[in-house]
């Protein structure tokens, strides 16, 4: 199962690296997003690095649900089988795509703190806090892709899947984005220390997402 | 009902469609529990107001806001756990191989639908009593937005449920759907207790069963759950007849559509 869930991951990625869609495209877009943000909430540099937390996980969540939309359609290219015809184990092939999709999601985390660091004058503030927040990046990464496979295998065929998936899926994450939002809070803003019950209750979130995720795979590729 | 095969719909079934749906209309028409459950309803409703606005004290600070603890938090219970829970329940019965039935996806989305009503008019008696309270229809507060969120995700389930596909496939995306939307129902019942809300914790009843308000404010907040649970069971009878209906009449349209193809074949 984790032999066919590598497999997937490194095929997706692998596919991810040669059409740049996600460096040339995506992480270009949250610098976008962060620069608009930026124009919205005026010049005052106290009130950007206050609210700069928040908006961070909101531009990483919009651009997650477009890493969620480029891998479903590799599998759209593919006929929307999901790989059941190769053998491959169905519980590999979702931990695959979700390990693939999380990689990715990591990394425009990654790219969007380094931007708001710069247009928000934020910087990281403590090792410690910097330790927590590469956790809550990677626990909050496992929950947006755990939640943005299923609904976009769940909407692959149809046609009205560009209103529905963010419809279900902006909703279901918010309380990642509320969670990730607190726990990343004092890093970024440099006042207050992080309470470890927002690195439990993305924790938590993970490993539901990820349970109800496994469990629902199967007899959603099935039931197609 | 009945009146279905009186119009001049009627022409467009069989005689062995006409029996299966007067078999269908008979199990679905009126019955002794739709009777009481609809009987329970209103004596409890009525019951509720009668003691709500004429019996029960106002308080000493809230005044007469006091009383719409007897419609809110029964109608929140009844949204969250009651409704939710079902279609939560119901939806993990259908994906269990064992227990797989169509049964269970109609009772699920019946249940969410009501759900729906009930947390709408949690969020709206929730509104009246914070302008009251706190002076304004609206605050960002954490267990607020939260019920914000989850009904504008029960509201996408019901949009899933419209979705074309096999009847199979129709269940499936909707029990995953439902379960999916089940995580949030904890997160806004822990919400007072992660982030510092202006809404209440708990204040009716302790822990230890005991209660804080005067017996006749008890009791009559008791009657709202009981009315609210009342009338969520009278309209899942009726909502879940006329998704029967639905179904039965939408497969007898299919074999017709079909059987009407071959003859022109």
């Amino acid at each position: 199962m984790f032999r066919d869930g590598w497999a997937v991951a490194s095929k997706d990625l692998k596919i991810e690296i040669r059409s740049r869609v996600l460096a040339m495209q995506v992480m270009p877009l949250t610098g976008a997003i962060l620069i608009i943000f930026g124009f919205a909430l005026g010049p005052d540099i106290g009130r950007l690095r206050q609210n700069a937390s928040g908006l961070i996980w909101v531009s990483i969540l919009l651009c997650s649900m477009l890493a969620v939309q480029r891998s479903i359609a590799i599998e759209r290219e593919c006929g929307g089988e999901f790989l059941k015809l190769t053998g491959y184990d169905l519980a590999g092939v979702f931990i695959g795509k979700v390990l693939a999709v999380a990689i990715e999601v990591f990394l425009i985390a990654i790219a969007t703190i380094a931007i708001t660091s710069v247009v928000f004058n934020t910087g990281l503030h403590g090792i410690m806090n910097i330790l927590v927040l590469i956790a809550v990046t990677a626990l909050a990464s496992i929950s947006l892709s755990s939640a943005g496979i299923i609904f976009g295998a769940m909407f692959i065929s149809s046609d009205t899947a560009e209103t529905l998936l963010p419809l279900i899926y902006l909703p279901l994450t918010s309380p990642v984005l509320l969670a990730a939002t607190k726990a990343s809070l004092p890093t970024f803003s440099g006042s207050g220390s992080i309470k470890l019950i927002w690195v439990g209750i993305l924790f938590l979130l993970a490993v539901a997402y990820f349970s109800v995720g496994s469990i629902s795979f199967e007899p959603l590729l099935e039931d197609y | 009902m009945t009146s279905l095969l009186e119009t001049e719909n009627a022409d467009n079934f069989s005689d062995k469609d006409k029996i299966l749906l007067e078999n269908i209309l008979k199990k679905t028409g009126p019955s002794r529990i739709k009777y009481a459950l609809g009987a329970g309803s209103i004596i409890t409703a009525v019951l509720t107001v009668w003691l709500g606005l004429f019996v029960t004290p106002n308080d000493e600070h809230l005044g007469d806001t006091v009383r719409l603890l007897y419609v809110h938090p029964p109608v929140a219970w009844a949204a969250l756990y009651l409704a939710f829970g079902t279609t939560t329940l119901a939806s993990l019965l259908w994906l269990w191989p064992k227990t797989r039935s169509f049964f269970w996806d109609k009772v699920a989305g019946a249940s969410a639908e009501i759900g729906v009503l009930y947390l709408a008019l949690t969020l709206i008696t929730g509104s009246i009593w914070g302008r009251t309270t706190w002076g304004v229809w609206w605050t960002w507060d954490a267990r607020l937005t939260l019920t914000a969120v989850l009904l504008v995700l029960y509201v996408a389930y019901l949009a899933i449920r419209q979705l074309d596909g096999t009847s199979k496939a129709k269940a499936t995306r909707n029990a995953i759907t439902a379960l999916f939307a089940a995580i949030d129902v904890p997160i806004v019942h822990f919400s007072v207790l992660w982030w510092n809300t202006l809404h209440q914790t708990a204040s009716v009843l302790t822990p230890g069963l005991h209660l804080t308000v005067p017996l006749s404010m008890g009791l009559t907040m008791g009657l709202g759950f009981l009315c609210t649970t009342l009338i969520w069971g009278w309209m899942m009878k009726a909502r879940y007849d006329i998704e029967l209906l639905k179904a039965v009449t939408g497969e007898m349209e299919s074999q017709r559509a079909i059987l009407q193809r071959r003859s022109e074949l």
